[in-house]
């Protein structure tokens, strides 16, 4: 920190003119991720304070790599992104499945840095949860949500945290039992530890224009992962006829519909990025019957309120794969966005391949070979903050 | 009720500011020099000055009787008073926190400068709320800035030569995009 010394500012040796360091890193620890990547080139003070190991702790994190799980369950392995070196945390997350009475673990998801796995199903019982931070080990136990058939249509729990709003988190429970039949969702708060009762949840949709017309009956929930944004968690479904995007708060007291930006193109992927709600859908343009190009289009709700949706992005398959065939609808898959740069991350089933498409400069990296027997890849953000998860006894 | 505690603060240029116990004390600082017992002649506060000061005190004097307001409600609710009382209380109660997040968010809405010194004074007194509020406030100003408005608004000196600050930029390139 020497060239401090020899700016004009006097005597205290900090990177912002008298502010105490340890100041500025509280305001830069509430601000994105990517500001602070820009402010790294404020000055050497500043770059040098970014990058000490203590304080980055404590300054937003972004995408570092996917948790990989097997076909059979989860087997600890970390991919990280190019350019990054080992993964930040144990990805076997020993601290976890070493524990006695935790048997088929499976990871479902993570978000902001905590991490969601299910444990102990069997055809006879509902799954409990642990929802853990692998970056400082610590764990809490959730009881099941115990109110599913056995063989449901699509089920499936998705967590949501944001320490920035509120240290406690929520887990959303879905579960559709018929086709096109009633949706039942419950949500779990960290607060209350509690399993949100579904029956008074169920009256309260009923009053609400939007959720009535797919929650009650005649909508099918596509399995694709939840996207949090605004405080809402989105899902695609599928109503008569169209797609839409059905959010609902956490708490279950506010919900609403966001049309699919795109009639033409068929979802594939909802997310979040830059705090905007993102989605891509496959595309194909047709003239007299001859396929004339067909691939992704990527937009963003550039304004949440009066669902502004705005087209980001068209890649061809042509572009991405070689070949305009509309084949490789089937064959690839979109599997995250990141959240803070302007990338999607796409798996290609044919030849187990892990790839980053950059939508600003259009360049394709295929970064990683996957194994023969690869199941789920869940993006994984640390936190390195204390997020204080107990369990009581 | 007896009238309540009041100690005295010097500014780093000599004005005396009297307050209650209960809003110097939402200084740490100020608490720790209570509690070790150097209050005789007054509180020498030397890195605050009285433009400052008072601004700062404004913030804990309004923090500090909410604060009491809303214990005093509590305490009424809980000894079991008649209904109609505790119902007026809580009501009060739910006023003061709509109230004290307004002024909170007029408190902030000042110039740089003051909102700088506003910054050194929370940390200097140790004052957690108000360093929150301050920082969340320069972080709502800087988090859309070029690296050229953080400098003016932090009267930095760029000491990156040409090729360090193009190197250390296109390291970055993305979150410039």
């Amino acid at each position: 920190m020497e060239e401090c010394l020899d700016a004009k500012s006097g005597p205290a040796a900090t990177a912002a003119d008298g502010l105490p360091d340890d100041v500025l890193v509280e305001i830069l620890s509430r601000i994105p991720a990517r500001s602070i990547h820009r402010f790294k080139c404020v000055s050497k003070p500043w770059r040098d304070l970014i990058a000490d190991p203590l304080h980055r702790k404590r300054l937003p994190q972004t995408l570092e790599g996917f948790f990989c799980s097997d076909g059979s369950g989860f087997d600890g392995r970390f991919i990280s992104l190019p350019g990054r070196s080992a993964p930040p945390v144990d990805p076997a997350f020993s601290f976890l499945t070493k524990l006695p009475g935790i048997e088929n673990i499976k990871l479902l998801g993570s978000c902001n840095g905590l991490v969601l796995f299910e444990h102990g199903r069997n055809p006879a019982t509902a799954p409990a949860y642990a929802v853990c931070n692998p970056a400082t080990e610590e764990w809490v136990a959730v009881p099941s949500a115990g109110c599913c058939s056995p063989d449901p249509l699509e089920e499936r729990t998705e967590l949501i945290f944001d320490p920035a709003v509120s240290p406690h988190f929520y887990l959303v429970h879905i579960c559709q039992e018929d086709f096109m039949g009633e949706i039942e969702v419950r949500a779990y708060s960290s607060e209350t530890r509690v399993w949100s009762d579904r029956a008074s949840q169920q009256s309260r949709w009923q009053d609400e224009g939007g959720w009535k017309q797919w929650v009650n009956g005649g909508a099918m929930l596509k399995p694709l992962p939840g996207a949090f944004v605004n405080g809402m968690l989105h899902l695609v479904a599928f109503c008569p006829e169209e797609y839409l995007i059905a959010a609902v708060d956490i708490k279950g007291k506010r919900s609403r519909i966001v049309p699919w930006p795109d009639k033409r193109s068929f979802p594939l992927f909802v997310g979040q990025s830059q705090g905007r709600l993102h989605c891509v859908g496959s595309l194909e343009e047709r003239e007299r019957n001859c396929l004339k190009w067909v691939g992704l289009s990527i937009w963003v709700l550039e304004d949440y309120d009066t669902e502004g949706w705005v087209l980001k992005h068209r890649v061809s398959f042509l572009k991405l794969f070689g070949q305009m065939s509309c084949h490789y609808g089937y064959d690839s898959n979109v599997l995250a966005i990141h959240p803070d740069r302007n990338l999607i991350f796409l798996t290609r089933k044919s030849n187990k391949k892990l790839m980053l498409y950059d939508m600003g400069s259009e360049n394709l990296d295929a970064f990683h070979t996957l194994g023969h027997n690869y199941g789920s890849l869940t993006p994984y953000i640390p936190n390195f903050l204390n997020l204080v998860l107990t369990n009581e006894h | 009720m007896a009238s309540p505690a009041m100690v005295t603060l010097i500014s780093s240029d000599d004005a005396r500011f009297e307050v209650t116990e209960a809003a110097a004390t939402m200084s740490q600082t100020i608490r720790h020099m209570i509690e070790d017992g150097c209050t005789d002649g007054g509180i020498p506060l030397p890195n605050v000055p009285a433009r400052t000061l008072a601004k700062v005190l404004e913030y804990c004097n309004k923090h500090a009787a909410a604060t009491a307001a809303e214990s005093s409600a509590a305490g009424g609710a809980a000894a079991g008073s008649d209904s109609g009382s505790s119902s007026s209380a809580d009501s009060a109660g739910k006023d003061d926190g709509v109230d004290l997040a307004s002024f909170d968010k007029a408190f902030v809405e000042v110039d740089t400068d003051t909102l700088y010194d506003l910054l050194l004074a929370a940390n200097y007194l140790d004052v957690k709320t108000l360093l929150d509020l301050c920082c969340q406030k320069v972080a709502d100003m800087i988090r859309g800035k070029t690296p050229e408005q953080i400098r003016q608004t932090f009267g930095i000196k760029n000491d990156f030569s040409p090729e360090e600050e193009e190197k250390i930029r296109k390291e970055n390139q993305w979150a410039f995009e």
